[in-house]
């Protein structure tokens, strides 16, 4: 697979689509209490989400994970690593 | 004796349960962070006694803010003490993980599954799932105090800790060794657990890399062991927990907002003007029908006319104050218990979040600060629920600056005097002012003492729900009790406090509206200098100001005290009228907006002081009050000064100066920043692209 292709499928949360379902695939750096919070909230490698609705500027992401729907900061989500 | 501490995710019915257990009335509500301090209550059931202990919500053993801290080490001190661990059954799988948490830990659980909703997303085999965890497993509904006595017994006879199959599972993942010590470590610690000072690797603030590719490892072992164990145990529809149609009006870009704003409105109007003022309205008839015969009598038995006044003035005036307040307070809490119930709420927060956060706010605030716009007092107290500790005392700080409703007499009456039909626009400004006012202060207090912790806003949503009335009567009655005990006592002895200023010399004889200089003239008087820069450096204004602490109605009623017309008999236009006589009082027309402006944002009177010094402390009221009074006076004085150049020399060309000074700061603003940006790279004379990327 080329390395484009690679990149268009890769990508952070916070740059995640309304209505589109993800996989997460890892995390980068980011503040670690916050990777904490977000593991035991079931962002765990595998795992799939939704982004159900975004704030009107899109600093707020509403998440579907579990079962359950999640409203984050954007600037969280950036260290979330996803794929379609 | 038995210990009980009680533990589980955020809203998922702790306080519910505490309230039902152990016959409490603790405040509660259908979205995250109700609860944020730990609470006690014993009680007897089935022969024996319990401490039932109610924590905050915490998602694991480790805690991000403040009050899972103090669930976290209320848990790790009493570690020998019998848990009960509440779930949602509707959001289990998310809930089990603070149950894995428990059990690795050690500590004795007993799982009480709640059904708080009736749609059931999740039909869960209580059996099941005690036989796959190894502990006691009760079916409860906290509301309605079904299944309370099965748990009561459980607690009894709680089993000891299994050790679960998949801590030994972690043995065969790849960093095995790391993820065995680390849950090892939690175990032993976690039984031996003194010293608050010794911190577990969960409880940590700072962790190292290895450790947290461990917990994130440990979290995805946890969870596929909650996948197994539900899919055992329970029956899901495959719906998602918190999901609505409504949401799709609830949240959209163009609706959300206006629906908001609808919803809003509808509660000032029933609050403020409509069913509020009706209530009064008929508590201050039912006053006047009590105490009319009382002071009759008291007249006519001659008592000295000093205590005749007294009650008249002082005291039944202040319970009068006090209880004109108490409908609004009361119907205001109604609804904010609908709206916390009903989970638009953590909607509101969420739509909010954005545009707030640029201030320094959380999405949370935005409650609070439009019920400002009613009641400041009340309006601070609901500011207690925010997590952030400094968004919530800048909230509570701001909820002054929202102009409050017994603010629009001081609007109507004196601005109605003086510009007549374009008063509208007068008080449109006001209210104008007031956000800008508050936004700013905001940004400044965001930047300087009360920097926001934004790290906080991940909110769960809750479902819609409806809710019980014996609860909201709870509520009510718990707020109107609050409000008349603490609010209440502080406005009576304040009232009393102007009275004795008011009817008296500083030589303590009496004048009872007859000849003398009061002590509050006399105060007035003496502050009159510092107030003339404002444009009303007069006696009778700043003693208004004075009187004004107490409650703002009193302004307009001192006022018109001063000017020998009673309020009482006449109505506001008329009272508008009379005091557009009172030219001696204001020189012109800036110095009433100046006086308009200064009511405006001085200190709030002394029941918003009084909430404000419960919920921020003596030191951030300091603060506040310093803040706006120093706010107060710049604005009124800049405003004076502008009024009084264009009555002077015309509107127009004081704008277009203003307009001109304006341009050349910002062209001398962008000039020096487009310098300060310019660095030159090592052997560059600037010419390349890197000189201009810091």
């Amino acid at each position: 697979m080329p390395c484009g292709a690679i990149k268009f499928l890769m990508m952070t949360l916070d740059k995640a689509v309304r209505g589109s379902v993800y996989e997460i695939v890892g995390f980068s750096d980011g503040q670690e209490a916050v990777l904490r919070r977000f593991f035991e909230l079931g962002f765990v490698q595998g795992e799939r989400v939704k982004v159900v609705s975004t704030s009107l500027q899109k600093k707020v992401f509403l998440v579907e994970i579990h079962g359950y729907l999640l409203s984050v900061r954007a600037s969280l989500l950036s260290c979330v690593q996803v794929k379609i | 004796m038995i210990d009980v501490l009680l533990v589980g995710n955020p809203n998922a019915g702790k306080t519910t349960l505490f309230n039902s257990l152990a016959h409490a009335n603790e405040h509660v509500g259908n979205w995250h962070g109700v609860t944020v301090d730990a609470k006690e209550k014993v009680f007897s059931s089935q022969g024996e006694q319990f401490r039932l202990v109610d924590t905050p919500g915490i998602y694991s053993l480790s805690p991000l803010s403040f009050e899972e801290r103090v669930a976290v080490d209320m848990l790790f001190q009493n570690a020998d003490k019998k848990i009960i661990n509440i779930c949602d059954q509707n959001n289990l799988r998310r809930n089990l993980y603070l149950t894995l948490c428990l059990l690795e830990s050690g500590f004795d659980v007993v799982l009480a599954v709640n059904e708080i909703d009736r749609k059931q997303i999740c039909k869960v085999d209580c059996e099941k799932l005690s036989a796959l965890l190894g502990i006691d497993v009760v079916k409860i509904n906290a509301q309605k105090k079904r299944g309370l006595d099965e748990l009561v017994s459980s607690l009894k006879n709680a089993k000891k800790t299994p050790i679960l199959p998949y801590v030994k599972k972690i043995n065969f993942q790849e960093n095995a060794k790391k993820t065995r010590k680390f849950v090892e470590k939690n175990k032993i610690i976690a039984k031996t657990e003194t010293n608050s000072s010794q911190k577990l690797p969960e409880q940590k603030s700072e962790i190292s890399h290895e450790e947290l590719a461990a917990f994130h490892e440990v979290s995805k072992i946890r969870y596929a062991f909650i996948d197994e164990v539900i899919r055992q145990s329970c029956t899901c529809t495959g719906q998602v927990y918190g999901e609505s149609k409504f949401d799709k009006i609830a949240l959209n870009k163009w609706l959300a907002f206006p629906l908001f704003l609808c919803v809003l409105a509808g509660i000032f109007y029933l609050t403020f003007f409509s069913l509020g003022a009706f209530l009064s309205d008929m508590l201050g008839k039912l006053l006047e029908v009590l105490t009319t015969p009382i002071l009759t009598a008291l007249k006519n038995s001659g008592t000295a006319a000093v205590f005749v006044d007294l009650f008249e003035h002082a005291i039944l005036g202040g319970v009068g104050t006090v209880l004109s307040f108490l409908p609004q307070v009361v119907l205001l809490f109604f609804f904010l218990a609908l709206l916390e119930d009903s989970g638009y709420m953590s909607r509101i927060a969420f739509i909010f979040e954005d545009i707030l956060g640029r201030v320094g706010l959380s999405g949370k605030s935005v409650y609070t600060l439009l019920m400002g716009f009613g009641c400041s007092t009340s309006a601070i107290m609901t500011a207690r629920n925010m997590e952030d500790r400094n968004a919530k005392i800048k909230t509570a700080i701001l909820c002054p600056y929202m102009s409050c409703s017994a603010k629009i007499p001081i609007y109507t009456v004196i601005g109605g005097a003086f510009f007549g039909a374009k008063n509208i626009f007068v008080i449109l400004g006001l209210y104008l002012l007031g956000v800008i006012v508050a936004i700013t202060i905001s940004k400044i207090l965001d930047v300087t003492l009360l920097k926001s912790q934004k790290q906080s806003f991940i909110l769960e949503f809750p479902p819609y729900r409806t809710t019980s009335m014996v609860r909201i009567g709870k509520i009510l009655w718990k707020n109107a009790k609050e409000f008349l005990v603490r609010v209440g006592s502080v406005m009576i002895s304040m009232n009393i406090i102007v009275w004795l200023l008011s009817s008296f010399t500083f030589s303590f004889k009496y004048i009872g509206g007859g000849e003398g200089v009061s002590m509050l003239e006399q105060i007035g008087r003496l502050l009159c200098p510092v107030f003339a820069p404002l444009g009303f450096g007069n006696w009778a204004i700043v003693s208004s100001l004075l009187a004004g602490l107490v409650a703002k109605e009193v302004v307009v009623s001192s006022i018109a005290m001063f000017n020998g017309i009673d309020l009482n008999a006449t109505k506001l236009l008329s009272a508008s009228i009379m005091l557009s006589t009172s030219v001696v009082f204001f020189a012109s027309r800036a110095s009433v907006i100046s006086f308009l402006i200064f009511c405006l944002l001085y200190t709030p009177c002394m029941a918003s002081i009084s909430m404000l010094l419960s919920e921020i402390g003596r030191k951030w009221t300091a603060i506040s009050i310093l803040i706006q009074l120093l706010t107060a006076y710049v604005v009124a004085f800049v405003a004076y000064n502008l009024c009084f150049a264009c009555e002077i020399f015309g509107f127009w060309e004081i704008f277009l100066t203003i307009f001109c000074i304006f341009a050349v700061f910002f062209a001398f603003f962008v000039i020096f920043r487009k310098f300060k940006r310019r660095k030159f790279c090592q052997n560059c004379t600037g010419s390349c692209k890197n000189c201009f990327k810091k």
